[in-house]
């Protein structure tokens, strides 16, 4: 695959960014006016940029690998910074006058210090007594797993106490708890190793206050499931008690999963959303053989993800899924290669999304959400609907907003498309969109005179770069 | 959520201490039934387990709330991309630039899709008239409820009142009669900010003709315009005037022979004149009283000079001078292209001169409309360039260096190409006398030279702006010619 860099969309630079006043701030400084220095040298850039003071700012940023790292001498606490993020979007823009000078000490200083530890992370760990023993290792992980599983156990039956006190209370009395009743739930839960479950009870005050009450019934019934599925878990199948660790919170193995062919994947565009105080980055990617795989990334939260593949961008490589009784998250193991193949997106109902969605929870009760292809549809503005060629329709997500809505209505064109997005089974979140057309629209408008090819099979294409990247 | 689940949750909140649990029901039943479970608790949680997902995978479908769209034929003229991907980049570096190339592109029948349109307008909120013009007919169809396209009607509104007030105004000029009629019949059916833009017109021209008018608008509902339209009444000859010249002078006393003194003492205000608005700064019987006169009329009257009644007034309420107009001195008008040539020449010779900030910007504005130094010889723009940034370097980022800048970055030639400013050498200035209690000598020093430091900043800044707004005018230009 190319540079980093020369891949680098405006659109992906600023979804580097921590938060919205960073990507508005990099905007503003995006002028060359402003940069007495631009440089590049490789897959570094460096520059100077004007603040208000007499001396500019130095800012570097290391696109050598797939995170891009930052430096800047500004005193933000922020990776990237708006000084960092505005030298990207001049590099995309190829705005001003840069040379190919190389940095300066200070930052020379930095990128050798950045070559030592990532070199320092991969060599192989240090010989010990256990790793030159098989049987030992074995033995030591089989006695890790044990008193993992202790701990679970410990902490799901704290649960399950926990959950019947509630419910045997009554949930009206439950509105009038502290919230560190449930921090103090969660913290017990992560204790135990148990950071799913953690999750899903932090979430419990955001449903306290339903009149009703159904979603916190639900919600509470989600939880004892997780103690009753560990309960059972010896009469699970493995693909079972995989998707049950997962919802526990248990970390993927990434070393055991099995090994993939390569094939051709095109990225269909990616969702940022925040647990707790991590960031993560869900990018979802159709296979050729029409598969769709959900890669994750995760960052503490003021630190930069690895750069999000462009949305539209084809590549073969091999992707791996995770064990699961509904195949759907996957790592991307080994190198990735540019492909020209554009894959079409499959079309399909809102029921069979629907039927799909039902079919994948029977399969793995805790599944969030699928992504599901839906066309030819079309977007309604208020209410805000998905709607489908049979007048279905189903509510988008809250995080589409307003603006969001009319960018896609535009691209849109007045033309019926093929939609890829989440379905949680209450409301759909647009991820990529692909025109009925076989040409690729792009802000330029370059689509063939929006003629209907029938059918409702559509070639991906790259449209709304900001799109994959809004919500 | 199923009535199931509802009826579940009614006893989760309230406890299932305090109440039992319902018999499975509907088709449901026989799964909630077979539901695992020692205790009300456990038998209550599993099923809601069981409901929520459930609930989650059934959700019903809604009826969409409007059919797919009307196709629309596809545009005919699309803007070609080479000059799409030019206009974020215009948009960002200057409204006028913008506007013109806008112009060049309407011009030339080109037009923008939904995408395009949407993009621009989030960049700049104020070309959203320019941009609805463009816009295709898909474009159209699609963004009719956002609020570019209400945004751009009150624009063309607003124009085409501009348009109707200047033909007014040259109607009032070529017949009054007719102009006159006119204004009292676009009167009746207008708003009060629309009544007080005609009251302007009328203020800027009276004419006996008006009379009517202003006589049927005295009672006009809007305060602020029933003001006007009073006061303007005495501006026209007759009984009112005459009635109020003899007023003036019991109202404003001037006494003494060589250096006049001017006091202000009470009257009673004329009927006609209308009562003065409590709690308002600005009304008055003075106020009132001033304003219905010409003011060159109430000089005359009380024999005495414009800049002294100014001041007199000024000091007994600044509000009173916006009651007068300043007497103009006109200057013979001399034919445009006669004022081009002989701002030209101005400009050639100032071009020359070291010195010569606010000259060389009254001369590069003097060129008015024709302002295109685009066929000035390369030699004299490239002057006018250096003395500009020789002018930031040596006072800074004064007003009338970014004035400048802007007009030259607009009308220079693209393919100018001006090397960066040479950094000047510092030059300590002499010390004042007396510093402040604050700063020692060596920290005056010090201050002179960031001083100088940060000029130099400034002049690059604005050579590294110039050369990109000419750099984007001329990949304009490349584009555009590419097209033919």
């Amino acid at each position: 695959m190319s540079s980093t860099l020369d891949q680098l969309t405006a659109d992906l630079a600023l979804a580097l960014a921590p938060d919205s006043s960073s990507a508005s701030a990099a905007q503003k400084l995006a002028r060359p006016a402003g940069w007495p220095t631009l440089a590049r040298e490789g897959d570094v850039l460096w520059g100077e940029c004007q603040g208000s003071g007499t001396r500019p700012y130095l800012v570097g940023v290391d696109a050598r690998s797939d995170v891009i790292a930052s430096k800047c001498s500004c005193p933000s606490r922020k990776f990237p910074c708006k000084h960092a993020l505005g030298l990207l979007l001049l590099h995309v823009a190829r705005a001003g006058e840069w040379t190919a000078s190389p940095p300066p000490p200070d930052l020379i200083k930095w990128l050798g210090g950045r070559v030592a530890r990532a070199e320092k992370t991969a060599q192989p760990p240090a010989d010990t007594p256990t790793a030159a023993d098989p049987a030992a290792q074995a033995r030591a992980q089989a006695k890790a797993q044990a008193a993992r599983d202790r701990k679970r156990t410990a902490g799901l039956e704290d649960l399950e106490l926990w959950l019947t006190d509630l419910v045997r209370e009554g949930l009206l009395a439950a509105r009038a708890r502290p919230y560190s009743d449930w921090d103090q739930q969660a913290a017990r839960l992560i204790d135990a190793q148990l950071a799913g479950a953690a999750r899903q009870v932090r979430q419990i005050p955001e449903l306290l206050h339903d009149d009703t009450g159904e979603a916190l019934t639900a919600h509470l019934g989600g939880l004892w499931l997780l103690t009753q599925g560990w309960g059972q878990r010896g009469a699970l199948k493995e693909a079972e008690r995989a998707d049950l660790l997962t919802a526990l919170g248990a970390p993927l193995d990434r070393a055991s999963l099995p090994p993939a062919t390569p094939q051709v994947w095109q990225a269909l565009g990616s969702v940022q959303d925040e647990e707790g105080k991590l960031n993560v980055r869900r990018t979802w990617l159709l296979g050729e053989r029409e598969e769709v795989a959900l890669l994750l990334d995760f960052a503490p939260q003021g630190q930069a993800m690895p750069v999000p593949l462009p949305q539209g961008q084809s590549f073969t490589a091999e992707v791996a899924f995770a064990p699961s009784a509904y195949a759907q998250r996957a790592i991307v193991t080994g190198t990735m290669e540019a492909a020209t193949t554009t894959l079409a997106f499959p079309g399909g109902t809102l029921t069979d999304m629907q039927g799909r969605y039902a079919a994948a929870l029977a399969l793995n009760p805790w599944l969030g959400r699928i992504g599901a292809f839906v066309g030819p549809a079309y977007l309604h503005l208020d209410p805000p609907q998905l709607c489908d060629a049979e007048g279905h329709a189903v509510p988008l997500s809250t995080k589409v907003e307003q603006r969001d809505l009319w960018t896609l209505l535009a691209r849109a064109d007045t033309q019926l498309q093929t939609y890829f997005g989440e379905w949680d089974g209450q409301s759909f979140l647009p991820v990529g969109v692909a025109s009925p057309d076989l040409t690729r629209a792009d802000l330029s408008g370059d689509d063939i005179g929006g003629k209907d090819t029938g059918g409702d099979r559509g070639k991906s294409v790259d449209t709304a770069p900001e799109f994959g990247v809004l919500l | 959520m199923t009535r199931t689940l509802r009826d579940l949750a009614l006893i989760a909140v309230r406890g299932t201490s305090r109440a039992d649990l319902p018999t499975p029901a509907g088709p449901l039943a026989q799964a909630l039934s077979s539901v695992p479970g020692e205790t009300l608790e456990a038998l209550l949680l599993g099923r809601a387990a069981l409901l929520g997902l459930h609930s989650r995978a059934g959700a019903p479908l809604l009826t969409a709330a409007a059919p797919p769209p009307t196709p629309l034929p596809a545009p005919e003229r699309p803007l070609p991309p080479a000059l799409v991907a030019l206009l974020p980049a215009l948009i960002q570096a200057d409204s006028v630039l913008t506007l013109q190339a806008l112009g060049t592109v309407t011009a030339r029948g080109w037009t923008l899709n939904a995408a395009q349109v949407l993009s621009l307008h989030t960049q700049d909120a104020a070309l959203a008239h320019p941009l609805w013009t463009l816009a295709d007919l898909r474009a159209r169809a699609i963004l009719d409820l956002h609020p570019l396209h209400q945004q751009a009607q009150k624009a063309e509104e607003e124009a085409r009142w501009d348009a109707q007030l200047v033909a007014l105004a040259e109607l009032r000029e070529r017949d009054p009669a007719q102009g006159a009629r006119e204004l009292q019949g676009l009167w009746a059916g207008q708003p009060a900010d629309r009544r007080k833009e005609l009251l302007d017109l009328l203020r800027r021209d009276l004419r006996a003709e008006d009379r009517p008018l202003l006589e049927a608008a005295t009672r006009d509902r809007s305060p602020e315009v029933q003001k006007g339209v009073r006061q303007l009444l005495g501006h026209l000859s007759g009984p009112l005037q005459d009635e109020l010249l003899a007023l003036l002078p019991q109202a404003v006393k001037v006494s003494g022979l060589l250096k006049k003194k001017i006091t202000f003492g009470a009257f009673d205000l004329p009927a006609a004149l209308g009562k003065p608005r409590a709690g308002q700064y600005d009304d008055s019987d003075l106020h009132r009283l001033l304003g219905a006169l010409p003011t060159p009329l109430i000089l005359k009257t009380l024999h005495i000079g414009w800049e002294a009644l100014y001041k007199a007034l000024q000091s007994q309420h600044w509000s009173l001078v916006g009651e007068l107009q300043e007497p103009q001195t006109l200057a013979p008008k001399l034919p445009s292209s006669a004022n081009s040539t002989a701002a030209r020449i101005r400009l050639r010779t100032l071009a020359g001169q070291p010195k010569v900030a606010a000259e060389l910007l009254e001369a590069v504005q003097a060129l008015g409309p024709s302002l295109d130094l685009s066929a000035e010889p390369p030699a004299l723009q490239a002057a006018l360039v250096n003395r500009v940034l020789n002018l930031v370097q040596k006072e800074g980022q004064t007003w009338q260096a970014r004035e400048l800048a802007v007009a030259l970055q607009r009308s220079l030639s693209p393919d100018l190409m001006v090397p960066a400013p040479t950094p000047l050498p510092f030059a300590l200035p002499p010390r004042p006398r007396k510093l402040p209690s604050w700063q020692t000598p060596a920290q005056w020093e010090e201050q002179q030279r960031q001083e100088h430091a940060h000029r130099e900043d400034r002049a690059l800044q604005t050579w590294r702006e110039l050369t990109h707004i000419l750099r984007l005018r001329r990949e304009w230009h490349a584009a555009l010619s590419a097209q033919f």
